[in-house]
């Protein structure tokens, strides 16, 4: 049968979270600018992590389905980071940037 | 020893899963992967005609160059709903659902999907999604275009909100499907099975089933916005609000583009099987196509912003795209080549799928070339929203998908069925199926190279000759489609009944009986030999296949 | 002797259960990636309304938001606790333990909707039918369309989640979970878990970066 798991470890488990929890809700009162965004999304992925890996089991579960998690995140990743690539890199103003310049007469 | 005591020895005096009960509830309520199977194809090939129908009334409006059927108005939906009913009800679940469902769990030894009545359930959420659709059908159709592109779709006057509610839903069946068949792979491999002792058709359906996974619920979210937004004019695309049209475009594609993969993989999950048996060969390298697939499901969702070169995206993003959209074009190559080199030095058998190979091979080399030409930005921006790009991806969708699933068709007939059908039909089927395509779409790559755009009901006089040319093709087309099937259906009936192996292929499906009994085998097979290894003699190869 | 729970096309029950916890796994990811989509809508507009939605952030209010996220994460416990309950053979327990996770589930509903009454009365309502005064900023239009079909579309799985767990709590009287063999808690207590990690995502972006 699979290994039980203690009582302690999920004690364990929501304790970390809720430190962390109270950690994010207490840096919000902080006025930090781009390090604080950074700092806010470093303890929600804590958090996150930790309720994934305790409650939801994934440290007893095959390692073949943190491969199924790791490429959803990886892709989510990807899909946020050209879609803000586009955005930022725009003209000012996040207008969209001009055509590419081919304005030749058509044969 | 021949195959058809292999098959009785695998599967011994059992009713096939055909008669084993009778009835339209049993069909209705079946947990039989087969059946489930058989449900899909059957609703998906009704959705091709459908579509296929819209399809060749948009192709008689292009007849003459001024408006004779159709205004812009009625032009517009009827291309949208083409493009939404072959998209989503045909292109996408047609073979993983329908093929996928029925033989790979035979071909990895199992006795059903994992989740079976999931299976089920993924064929009544297909349906209701279709329902939804036809709802908009009904309610004058949609005109926004199948990519539902914002602020228009959220603007327009037209049935969007049960159109978007149904892709929406039919996406749900495609992830059940993707899942089950995920879990199937990696849980019920008979005993002995190794991921390298697979056939090649499951390392295909796999990859797709990846990226029905982890696509599809981007849509999801994409589309929902849609709906939400013309339900609730929550507008978060809407300019007006602040909003940014071209987002909806990268959530949409994120998803589409890699949707182009789910169409094309398992049609080359189709062509390893056709090609190693119509050749009579091991693959030239077996890792090559296997390893492939997966290159395909992991470069595709790299390159969703080549649809939007030209939309106003930033110039670094759209060039970051173009070189990244190169990539799946990589292991595209190294399956056609590796298909070929199968061919070589093989025992050729001329017979109705290796035709449909045939013409796959051609036509998908022609549409994979193509495609990399679009990609490529400053080629794109003279091509994007011509008849180029429309008769590029057709070369894929049609010329590869539809091949390979007219050739699916045609090769597990007397599996699914028991039944063989008639090769010379078969043949006259696939040769017109090939001309029609090419006279439907080739015309329409100097169209578009000549500056006709897309999805317009009238056009500049001097492209009337190559789009007279673009419909008899059409009707040509349309023809040889439906004269297969009907070959294929009165098969069905009158057909000569098929021994367990007409083609003599060493593929696994084929050791079980022909139509294969519920559980696909007694017991637990046991496949000491590999399923494209053609080196051993008859004899020894059937031996080597047992049951405990 | 109560029949097996083994399917008949599975080979032993630990294979079910591993294909029943893969399975459970890929829908989740399905979700993630769902509502991912939004996340990264959020971050996108974020770039170029950063101060808008900084100021509509305000308008949220923090302790209702913050009291909810702890009521979920204990949620979350109290469901994986029950699952160590039912592994050593206290149903009893487990059923208290799924039963104040319900409860904890409801109270966040109702803390939930005060918020969104609060809203209302100020003319917070999502898209074109935003009427809010006192920010009228493009910004804080977007921010709060996103606002409230994120939370929208969390409490429609959140109540989803109470049907799996009322689903649950019968089969766990009928004994239908037993020790030996216990997935389908293990895949309800999942789902439930998954409502709080989308909530706890959902937290800092609507609350926190203000």
């Amino acid at each position: 049968m699979e290994r039980k798991i203690s009582a302690l470890h999920y004690l364990i488990g929501y304790a970390a979270i809720v430190v962390l929890v109270s950690l994010n809700l207490g840096l919000s009162f902080l006025d930090l600018g781009a390090t604080g965004l950074f700092l806010t999304g470093l303890l929600s992925a804590a958090s996150v992590i930790v309720v994934v890996l305790v409650f939801m089991h994934l440290l007893e579960h095959a390692p073949t389905v943190l491969l199924v998690v790791v490429s959803g995140v990886f892709f989510l990743a990807l899909l946020a980071s050209l879609m803000i690539l586009d955005v930022v890199a725009r003209a000012p103003e996040g207008q969209p940037s001009p055509p590419p310049d081919t304005m030749q007469e058509r044969g | 020893m021949n195959h058809d005591e292999t098959a009785e020895r695998m599967a011994p005096d059992e009713l096939d899963y055909l008669r084993v009960e009778r009835g339209l509830w049993s069909w209705l309520t079946t947990t039989d992967h087969k059946r489930v199977g058989i449900l899909f194809l059957i609703s998906t090939t009704i959705a091709l005609f459908l579509g296929g129908m819209y399809a060749m009334l948009l192709r008689a409006e292009l007849v003459q160059p001024a408006r004779d059927l159709f205004d812009a108005a009625q032009y517009n939906r009827i291309f949208t709903l083409h493009g939404v009913i072959m998209v989503f009800l045909f292109m996408i679940p047609a073979i993983p659902s329908g093929f996928g469902n029925f033989l790979l769990p035979i071909m990895i030894g199992a006795k059903d999907v994992a989740f079976p009545r999931l299976n089920l359930a993924s064929w009544y959420i297909y349906l209701f999604g279709a329902v939804w659709i036809f709802v908009s059908l009904f309610g004058g159709g949609i005109d926004t275009g199948w990519t539902f592109y914002t602020p228009y779709s959220t603007t327009s006057p037209s049935a969007v909100l049960p159109a978007t509610i149904g892709v929406f839903i039919v996406g749900f069946a495609s992830i059940t499907t993707g899942l089950n068949l995920i879990v199937t792979v990696h849980t019920m491999r008979t005993k002995g099975m190794r991921w390298h002792d697979m056939p090649l058709f499951v390392w295909s359906i796999y990859a797709t089933s990846v990226i029905q996974i982890l696509a599809t619920p981007v849509l999801a979210m994409a589309i929902l916005l849609v709906a939400v937004d013309k339900a609730l004019t929550i507008g978060i695309f809407d300019p007006a609000v602040g909003g940014d049209p071209v987002l909806f475009q990268h959530l949409f594609w994120f998803y589409s583009h890699p949707a182009v993969y789910i169409m094309i993989l398992p049609a080359m999950a189709v062509i390893s099987e056709i090609v190693c048996t119509f050749s009579r060969k091991n693959p030239a390298s077996y890792r090559a196509i296997a390893y492939s697939s997966i290159g395909i499901a992991f470069t595709g969702f790299l390159a969703w912003g080549h649809h939007m070169f030209v939309a106003g995206i930033a110039t670094i993003d759209a060039a970051i795209f173009g070189v990244l959209s190169m990539f799946v074009a990589l292991f595209s190559a190294i399956k056609v080549f590796t298909w070929v080199a199968t061919l070589y030095r093989g025992s050729i058998r001329f017979d109705t799928p290796l035709f449909y190979f045939f013409g796959f091979l051609f036509l998908f080399v022609f549409g994979g070339m193509t495609g990399v030409a679009v990609a490529t930005q400053s080629l794109d921006v003279h091509w994007h929203d011509t008849y180029f790009v429309v008769a590029h991806f057709h070369f894929i969708m049609v010329g590869g998908t539809i091949s390979a699933f007219l050739g699916a068709l045609h090769y597990w007939l007397p599996k699914m069925f028991g039944r063989m059908y008639n090769e010379k039909a078969g043949f006259f089927g696939a040769t017109a199926v090939f001309i029609g395509f090419f006279l439907t779409f080739f015309p329409q790559f100097l169209l578009g190279n000549a500056g006709m755009p897309r999805r317009y009901y009238s056009y500049p006089e001097q492209y009337q000759p190559l789009n007279m040319l673009s419909t008899g093709g059409a009707w040509l087309l349309g023809i040889a489609i439906l004269f297969s099937v009907v070959n294929l259906l009165v098969a069905l009936k009158w057909g000569r009944k098929a021994s367990a192996n007409p083609w003599n292929s060493r593929g696994y499906e084929w050791t079980t009986r022909s139509p294969p009994p519920k559980h696909n085998f007694v017991g637990t097979p046991v496949f000491n030999r590999g399923c494209y290894e053609y080196a051993l003699n008859e004899d020894e190869a059937d031996a080597r296949v047992t049951t405990r | 002797m109560r029949a097996s729970p083994l399917a008949e096309h599975f080979a032993d029950l630990r294979t079910q259960r591993h294909a029943l916890q893969f399975g459970m796994w890929l829908f989740l990811v399905t979700e993630v990636l769902m509502f991912g989509a939004l996340f990264v809508l959020w971050a996108t507009y974020y770039q170029n309304h950063a101060v808008d939605f900084r100021a509509a952030a305000q308008h949220n209010s923090l302790w209702r938001g913050s009291l909810n996220t702890y009521i979920l994460v204990t949620s979350s416990f109290t469901a994986g606790i029950a699952v160590w309950a039912v592994q050593h053979d206290r149903s009893k327990l487990a059923m208290k333990l799924l039963g104040a996770t319900f409860a904890l589930g409801v109270i966040f509903l109702v803390i939930k909707a005060t918020e969104y009454a609060g809203h209302f009365e100020h003319g917070i309502f999502p898209g074109r039918h935003y009427r809010f005064e006192e920010l009228m900023t493009q910004g804080a239009v977007l921010f709060f369309s996103i606002y409230f079909v994120l939370t929208g579309l969390h409490v429609v799985h959140l109540l989803i989640g109470l049907g799996v767990l009322l689903w649950m709590m019968r089969n766990l009287r009928r004994r239908r979970f037993t020790a030996e063999y216990h997935a389908g808690l293990e895949l309800g207590t999942m789902y439930w878990s998954l409502v709080d990690i989308i909530w706890l995502v959902i937290w800092p972006l609507l609350y926190l970066v203000r």
